[in-house]
């Protein structure tokens, strides 16, 4: 249970976010618990994406500051959230098609050896994404030198969590995964989500199923035209309540956060 | 798994993949050289092999720095400028300014770091797309290579500089010394680097290299960096043999014509579709577009023919590309 003494694992306060007139993000605060998996729901536009890329360091917030365990975070760079960590999943996985799944685990963090840690261990990455992608996101890849572009919707996913868990990601933000994927892929990232939950992480997942959302999220926030509505325990609210928040019927006056 | 291959038969798909791939070239090697052997005399005499080693070097080390520049996902058209420019600069140091060659070759390699600097400000804080933004810079090389020289030839007459690129330690010359060297370098550094690594990802999708936490910009501006300096020493090479500098109007380098390079390092399969190079195929390219040339100069056709056969290689060429970006073949 998670009770309001509780310290976030990731706080946003006032962060805003303009497109030229469009203001994308308004002034949101947002505590995030740890070891929960919070769904991020809203319309189209209503900048759950954005606020998300915000986290992510794929966009500067234009106010505001994030909070990572109760101490300001500075993230101005998607390297400075995987150095708080926070390892985003985006929506198109932004995997590259034409390198192998090994050198897209590791892109970026690579492991290397030798004079000024010059070369690549092309050795260390393969064992060691063959062990995370076999006993911590348990998924069938059978072949980790086997080019991205030749995996299906599931795999791909997996090399994407992958990664994340890769760069030591406490905070994993996932972005409509199964948006694209088909019913049995679908299982897949759900059985997914909750081996990370079931692991100590905390998942940030935006999504538009409310029926996923009740099934695998402990929280729901809701955003509605780039504010934070409010954030609702799923064991203490319904449907009913989410929906009229999304369209923006219902106020915060009861809500926990 | 990509389907969408019309070529069904299992035959059509194996000829695909064997021009795809490049093993043709292995094939047209030898063939090319069965053929010459026959009709060309002296194709197989140990000078002209020198001769093709000669040609083969100033554009296989030019057309390596230039893939790896594609492989991040930039073209560098500047080359032929910047070529001209520093073949000028460091004639005029040396026969002018009497600066020792070690210096020369000191100077014209920050030279040309500095062509590679000013061409990634334009692309990267400018965003202009790279083919665009050199083309425009190589006008400026020139031109100040042309300032540099006051339009005059400079001829290398003073020993240390030529006699220096054209001896040959172990019995293999200079230029093919470096080729080799060049060749190695940058294959480690593109295959077994984390700045490899980078920059096959940043061709590939620099947004996604982007968001993996590759700093994309600087993995860029050394691409850039790196083609300059590889194409100084190819210009180096060549002011050494012809003992003058770049003529105007007219870069008298091998460089002087991008075709060559560009071809080089896309029957090599480098991809203008970025994040895919194979330099050790682009050492295939260069050897068989060389024993190509080389073979219908001895057999005294009219050099018009030989504009023509690169230009249809040059198409050819274009289409497995594009081909290979869009047909996924399975391996």
């Amino acid at each position: 249970m998670i009770l309001e003494t509780d310290i976030p694992i990731l706080e946003c306060r006032q962060v805003s976010k303009s497109f030229g007139a469009v203001q994308a993000v308004k002034k949101v605060d947002w505590k995030v618990y740890p070891e929960e998996v919070v769904a991020l729901v809203g319309d189209n536009g209503a900048g759950k994406s954005t606020l998300i890329k915000l986290i992510a360091g794929a966009l500067l917030r234009d106010e505001g500051e994030f909070l990572i365990k109760g101490k300001p975070a500075h993230i101005n760079s998607p390297e400075d959230a995987f150095h708080y960590g926070i390892a985003t999943i985006y929506q198109d996985l932004a995997l590259i098609e034409s390198r192998d799944v090994v050198q897209n685990m590791f892109l970026g963090a690579e492991l290397t050896y030798g004079p000024f840690r010059l070369f690549l261990n092309h050795k260390g990455m393969e064992n060691e994404a063959k062990r995370i992608l076999e006993e911590e996101v348990h998924s069938r890849i059978p072949n980790v030198r086997q080019l991205v572009m030749r995996l299906s919707g599931g795999q791909r996913q997996a090399v994407a969590v992958g990664r994340a868990l890769l760069r030591g990601g406490e905070i994993i933000i996932m972005d409509e995964p199964t948006a694209a994927l088909g019913v049995e892929q679908t299982r897949e990232v759900l059985r997914l989500i909750d081996t990370l939950r079931s692991k100590g992480k905390t998942v940030i997942l935006i999504s538009h199923n409310l029926s996923q959302v009740f099934e695998i999220a402990d929280s729901i926030a809701v955003m509605y035209h780039g504010e934070m509505v409010g954030t609702r325990r799923v064991k203490e609210t319904t449907r009913e309540e989410i929906v009229s928040m999304i369209v923006g019927f219902a106020n915060d006056a009861l809500g926990v956060a | 798994m990509d389907n969408q291959t019309r070529l069904s038969p299992l035959f059509g798909r194996k000829i695909l993949g064997f021009l795809i791939s490049g093993n043709w070239m292995y094939l047209g090697i030898i063939s090319l050289c069965l053929v010459y052997a026959f009709i060309a005399p002296n194709f197989l005499s140990l000078q002209n092999l020198d001769n093709i080693l000669a040609t083969a070097s100033v554009t296989g080390i030019a057309v390596a720095g230039w893939t790896i520049c594609l492989a991040s996902g930039q073209i560098d058209a500047s080359i032929v400028g910047a070529s001209g420019m520093l073949s000028v600069i460091a004639g005029v140091l040396f026969e002018r300014v009497h600066v020792p060659f070690p210096l020369v070759l000191v100077i014209i390699v920050g030279v040309a770091g500095l062509c590679g600097l000013i061409n990634s400000i334009f692309i990267l804080e400018g965003r202009i797309f790279s083919f665009v933004a050199t083309t425009a810079t190589s006008g400026v090389f020139l031109a100040i290579g042309m300032l540099v020289g006051q339009n005059k030839i400079v001829y290398i007459n003073t020993p240390g500089f030529a006699e220096v690129i054209l001896s040959r330690p172990l019995g293999i010359p200079v230029s093919t010394w470096m080729l080799i060297f060049t060749y190695v370098v940058l294959y480690t550094l593109l295959n077994h680097t984390k700045l490899g690594a980078h920059i096959y990802a940043t061709g590939a999708n620099r947004s996604a290299a982007r968001l993996a936490g590759v700093s994309d910009k600087r993995v860029i501006r050394i691409c850039l960096i790196i083609v300059a300096i590889v194409v100084a020493m190819a210009a180096l090479i060549v002011t050494a043999r012809n003992r003058q500098t770049a003529m105007f109007g007219v870069t008298a380098t091998a460089i002087s014509n991008i075709n060559d390079v560009f071809l080089g390092a896309l029957l090599g399969g480098a991809s203008l579709y970025g994040g895919v190079a194979r330099l050790e195929m682009n050492l295939v390219a260069v050897i068989f577009l060389a024993i190509m040339s080389n073979g219908l100069l001895l057999m005294t056709l009219p050099p018009h023919w030989l504009v023509t056969l690169k230009g249809i290689i040059f198409v050819f060429a274009l289409t497995l590309d594009t081909l290979r970006h869009r047909i996924k073949l399975n391996k």
